[in-house]
């Protein structure tokens, strides 16, 4: 039976429910709005919509639902070309799995939330559909205040339940996956001015862990099929630190986070981030942000062969390291202004650039039969990037809030 | 395969100070009066939950990262 048989059988109740409480925050009921679209190197783009609705219940209770829909287009249409010749209208790309027609996601989430006085959680329910794959799944969350609130302690957990049934001339692979995560966040003030955070994490993934649409490509240009452990087990430390300040009025403040990622299939990730806040007259605040990500692919991310247990080209499991440059304007429009012409409470516009480099993945120099895509010294061995060089993608984002 | 051992000892290791160090924070508590300005969107870790909730699914799947991302269920996002 599957995924979408248990959901059919429990009459769809799920989609009452779901995640992402902050229990100390309290609940404010609203209407967000958002749009981002994603661009890259490879004429790849991404349009994201999303809304999330929440409504105040009686007793500390509110409900809140999410929805997302995005479509992926054209994704490395030229990979596919070089490997396999002109794509056909339906066909799917050989090394992405993106199709020449766009890809859309249906995702829904929805979570009744508690706030008390120091007790708040969730309980939600998610579940996405696309052409080939399915996903749903619960989770819980719970925290508690300490010291009058100056202290949060909190825990979550979710369990997923993914169905990948590939197209095209992948029918028949993939498969089923589990995937759980728990985590534990403690929370702290320090100072009228400084709070700091930290969150673990255990992560664990059993059934199918790859990626068909991805197969490895062989010293002699030819296609192998893709192997992966059926077993992933890792865990991962963050934490932050936020330190405001007074200029005038008007507050600021900066961010520090970290983070480490470990796992049992010898991947590792470092990853920095600071972020710069500062409110300005006319309920305006500008954000920059700029994020440094590396790391260390797993074992068995190397020149693929035959005679390999494992073998991969999915570029999640390589080694690279990007940068991320970020800038935000949000801004709320006068009440008047709002009450006259139905304008949204809150609105923003950001941007995001990020370089991904790939230079010293040590894979450009070998696979001399390897296409290559017009550049001899380039052979591009997974999904979307180019082995042993920089790539560019950005976002932009739009978002408008309604208060109620 | 590398063995996972060494490095969880870390995370779990930098986790564990961290902690302590926070707890031992504890009972210096800021006054319920002098917090408003916690509760500042400028000051809150995550600052807009419903664009943290796109980037945390979109973000790693759209750079390729595979870094400790909760849950990496969800979508294919292929």
């Amino acid at each position: 039976m599957g995924v979408e048989d248990h959901l059919r059988r429990a009459g769809l109740a799920a989609l009452t429910i779901c995640v992402c409480a902050q229990a100390a925050d309290p609940i404010r009921e609203r209407l967000d709005i958002r749009y981002h679209r994603y661009h890259d190197a490879n004429g790849v783009d991404d349009d994201l919509g999303a809304l999330l609705f929440v409504k105040k219940l009686a007793g500390g209770f509110a409900c809140q639902w999410e929805q997302t829909l995005d479509a992926v287009s054209g994704a490395s249409r030229a990979l596919g070309k070089d490997l396999r010749g002109e794509p056909r209208p339906g066909d799917y790309d050989a090394v992405t799995g993106a199709s020449p027609i766009a890809e859309t996601r249906h995702a829904s989430r929805g979570a009744f939330v508690y706030a008390g006085h120091t007790v708040g959680g969730s309980l939600g329910f998610y579940y996405s559909r696309e052409d080939d794959y399915v996903s749903a799944g619960p989770s819980l969350s719970l925290q508690r205040e300490f010291f009058s609130g100056n202290f949060t302690l909190g825990a979550a957990a979710s369990s997923n339940s993914d169905d990948f049934h590939p197209l095209g001339r992948f029918t028949g692979l993939g498969g089923r996956k589990r995937v759980r995560s728990a985590d534990l966040s403690v929370a702290q003030s320090l100072t009228p001015l400084t709070q700091a955070s930290a969150v673990f994490s255990w992560l664990a993934w059993d059934g199918y862990l790859g990626h068909p649409y991805l197969p490895p490509v062989a010293g002699d240009g030819t296609l192998l099929e893709e192997n992966l452990p059926d077993r992933r087990r890792g865990a991962a430390a963050a934490a932050q630190i936020v330190q405001g300040y007074r200029l005038g009025y008007l507050l600021g403040s900066l961010s520090l986070s970290g983070k480490r990622y470990a796992d049992d299939w010898g991947l590792r990730s470092a990853e920095g981030e600071i972020r710069w806040s500062q409110h300005l007259p006319g309920e305006t605040l500008v954000r920059l942000r700029g994020r440094l990500y590396h790391q260390d692919g797993a074992a068995f991310a190397n020149v693929p062969s035959a005679d390999q247990r494992y073998r991969t080209a999915d570029v999640r499991l390589f080694t690279f390291t990007s940068m991320l440059l970020g800038a935000k304007l949000a801004a709320s429009f006068p009440d008047a202004w709002s009450e006259a012409w139905y304008l949204p409470d809150r609105w923003d516009i950001g941007y995001e650039g990020l370089i991904r480099d790939t230079r010293g993945d040590d894979l450009a120099s070998i696979q001399p039969g390897a296409p290559t895509n017009g550049d001899p010294a380039r052979p591009r061995l997974y999904q979307l990037y180019g082995s042993d060089e920089y790539y560019r993608q950005g976002t932009w984002a739009f978002g408008m809030g309604f208060d109620y | 395969m590398k063995t996972p051992v060494a490095s969880f000892t870390v995370v779990l290791a930098a986790a564990a100070i961290f902690s302590t160090m926070i707890l031992c924070c504890g009972c210096a508590a800021v006054p319920q009066k002098d917090r408003e300005f916690l509760a500042d969107p400028a000051m809150r870790p995550v600052q807009d939950e419903l664009e943290s909730s796109l980037e945390g699914h979109n973000q790693p799947l759209r750079e390729g990262s595979a870094g400790g991302q909760a849950g990496d269920g969800g979508g294919c996002g292929c």
